[in-house]
């Protein structure tokens, strides 16, 4: 599969449905790391240990299942705009987006899952599924981890577990990351109160796209630090946990908010709505705060589709953000003056094909 | 503003593989380091520097900034930390892989699965310093932190030392319930 190929196939289910209850928990990756014995990690290594590196890992990874067709490239062959878009597809990590020789991806053709090779370790795989599906998630990588455990000489210490370039990250060698929609919870000015809370059940949350003044388009990053050895099962149950009770929690404030008689959240979708049907001009971060009110405004029933079926509409508007953040990583925003302008038009004609109106009791 | 050119290492004076020039407030910074240097001093993967840029200018100009304004500092402090550690008879250097032990202390890293063998006894006083973080009672936890800072002082590990002041510190600006 080439790379023309892999970007012009149906993407993934992941990367554009939602999650059967809503929009807050997006994507949810977990992140497997292994390092061969006998080699330096990729951080310490020069070009020809990380080339035998690949020449030990890629064999075995095209024998996996499903890897027949995949896309494989080495990182030095990728132009700086094919990694751009990889990483607006989330397929591509920023640490392995600068790496060059003797680096390479994998993906098959069901884009199910992210193999990198010498990225911070000898070998990283991203499982993904949409929304929270952990278990599902954790079934896929312990049958990867299964059959290459089998066959590649993996580091480790038997009191230590998988031995990682971090030593603080030695031991089960899995993470999981969840991309969480959380506006009524930034709204409402309580995120830093659950950074904290978190912080103190070991879980760590961080903005997605901040940058440096606000925390644009309320997308959060949920992630566990890596486990100590045979904690995963563990580690997920809390995670898992967690991840639920903040999903009750942005919703309950979504419902404060709907009950404050002052109105704030639909006059803030109602603005953010305005703004994507008529600006002519939009930055992508005030797309990106624009498109995450106008989520919040359909979730909550300010807004309802005319044409659209929810579920449907929840999807479209992924789709629209998916478009968005490829539209902007094709080029950056100083070198392409027409990029606002094209961001504005592609919102323009996706709310006049979905047309809204507000329910009887905001408008 | 950042740009690369080819020059001496500021290090070793051995031809440098990258160069950069930076203007902060004004002020023009130059860093030429060879591959091995620029190694030691955080920056991992030299031939990435220009795509990296691209990414994360802030964070790279951040770096650079940092290692202008200290390596002479870090050079002095390294021969002083090097000679310390060999007094107190560790190994200093990974023989698999080169790697350093300054350069995990500066890093947090590790250069190979060898140095975790290598580097057994520094990485099992972090662990004791980590695990110290998770004990119940302030109470007890300041004693212990105590009694490790006192351990620290007399094998002259000022590095330790002040992780484990400022951990007190920060015990006694707690409130007490």
């Amino acid at each position: 599969m080439t790379f023309e190929q892999l970007i012009q196939a149906t993407p993934p289910e992941w990367l554009l449905k939602s999650s059967d209850a809503d929009d807050i928990a997006i994507v949810t990756v977990g992140r497997l790391v292994r390092n061969l014995d006998g080699f330096p990690f990729p951080g310490w290594s020069t070009a020809d240990d990380r080339k035998k590196v690949s020449e030990q890992v890629l064999p075995v990874l095209r024998q996996l299942r499903g890897m027949k067709n995949a896309f494989c490239a080495e990182l030095s062959d990728l132009s700086y705009e094919q990694r751009r878009l990889l990483l607006a597809r989330k397929q591509l990590t920023p640490c392995m987006a600068a790496r060059q020789d003797g680096c390479h991806i994998l993906i098959p053709p069901r884009q199910n899952a992210i193999y990198m090779v010498n990225e911070e370790e000898h070998l990283v795989v991203h499982c993904c599924q949409r929304g929270n599906r952990i278990r599902d998630i954790l079934n896929d990588l312990s049958k990867i981890a299964a059959t290459l455990d089998g066959k590649l000489n993996f580091a480790r210490l038997p009191e230590t577990g998988n031995l990682t370039s971090l030593p603080s990250e030695a031991g089960d060698g899995l993470q999981l990351y969840t991309m969480l929609h959380l506006p009524a919870l930034t709204l409402g000015n309580m995120m830093s109160q659950v950074t904290k809370a978190l912080e103190k059940l070991h879980i760590n949350i961080s903005p997605c796209y901040s940058d440096g003044e606000d925390d644009t388009g309320s997308l959060f990053i949920l992630y566990t630090l890596p486990g100590p050895i045979d904690s995963t099962a563990e580690i997920a149950g809390h995670y898992q946990k967690i991840l639920r009770q903040l999903i009750t929690r942005e919703r309950q404030v979504r419902q404060r908010l709907l009950e404050d008689p002052e109105l704030r959240l639909a006059d803030n979708v109602a603005r953010a709505y305005g703004t994507l049907r008529h600006a002519r001009r939009l930055t992508l971060r005030e797309t990106r705060n624009a498109l995450s009110m106008l989520r919040l405004g359909t979730a909550t029933q300010v807004l309802e589709w005319e044409n659209l079926d929810p579920t449907d509409a929840t999807d479209s508007l992924k789709e629209l953000d998916l478009i968005i953040a490829l539209t902007s990583a094709a080029a950056r925003e100083e070198e392409e003056p027409g990029l606002p302008t094209a961001r504005a038009t592609l919102t323009r004609s996706f709310l006049k094909a979905h047309p809204l109106h507000f329910a009887p009791e905001f408008s | 503003m950042l740009r690369l050119q080819v020059k001496k290492c500021h290090i070793c004076g051995k031809r440098a593989s990258i160069s950069l020039t930076q203007i902060i407030n004004g002020q023009i910074s130059e860093l030429a380091l060879c591959e091995s240097c620029a190694k030691e001093k955080g920056i991992f993967d030299p031939q990435t520097l220009t795509f990296a840029e691209k990414f994360f200018p802030e964070d790279i100009k951040a770096k650079v900034d940092k290692i202008v304004r200290e390596l002479a500092g870090m050079q002095q402090g390294e021969a002083t930390d090097s000679a310390k550690d060999e007094q107190r008879d560790l190994l200093v250097r990974c023989p698999v892989c080169q790697f350093s032990l300054s350069t995990h202390r500066k890093t947090g890293r590790l250069g190979c699965p060898s140095c975790y063998t290598v580097f057994a006894r520094e990485l099992a006083q972090e662990a004791g310093v980590m695990s110290s973080d998770t004990t119940d009672s302030p109470a007890d936890e300041r004693t212990e932190l105590e009694r490790e800072l006192q351990q620290a002082i007399e094998r002259e590990d000022y590095e330790t030392a002040a992780v484990l002041r400022d951990r007190i510190r920060q015990l006694n600006d707690t409130p007490h319930p």
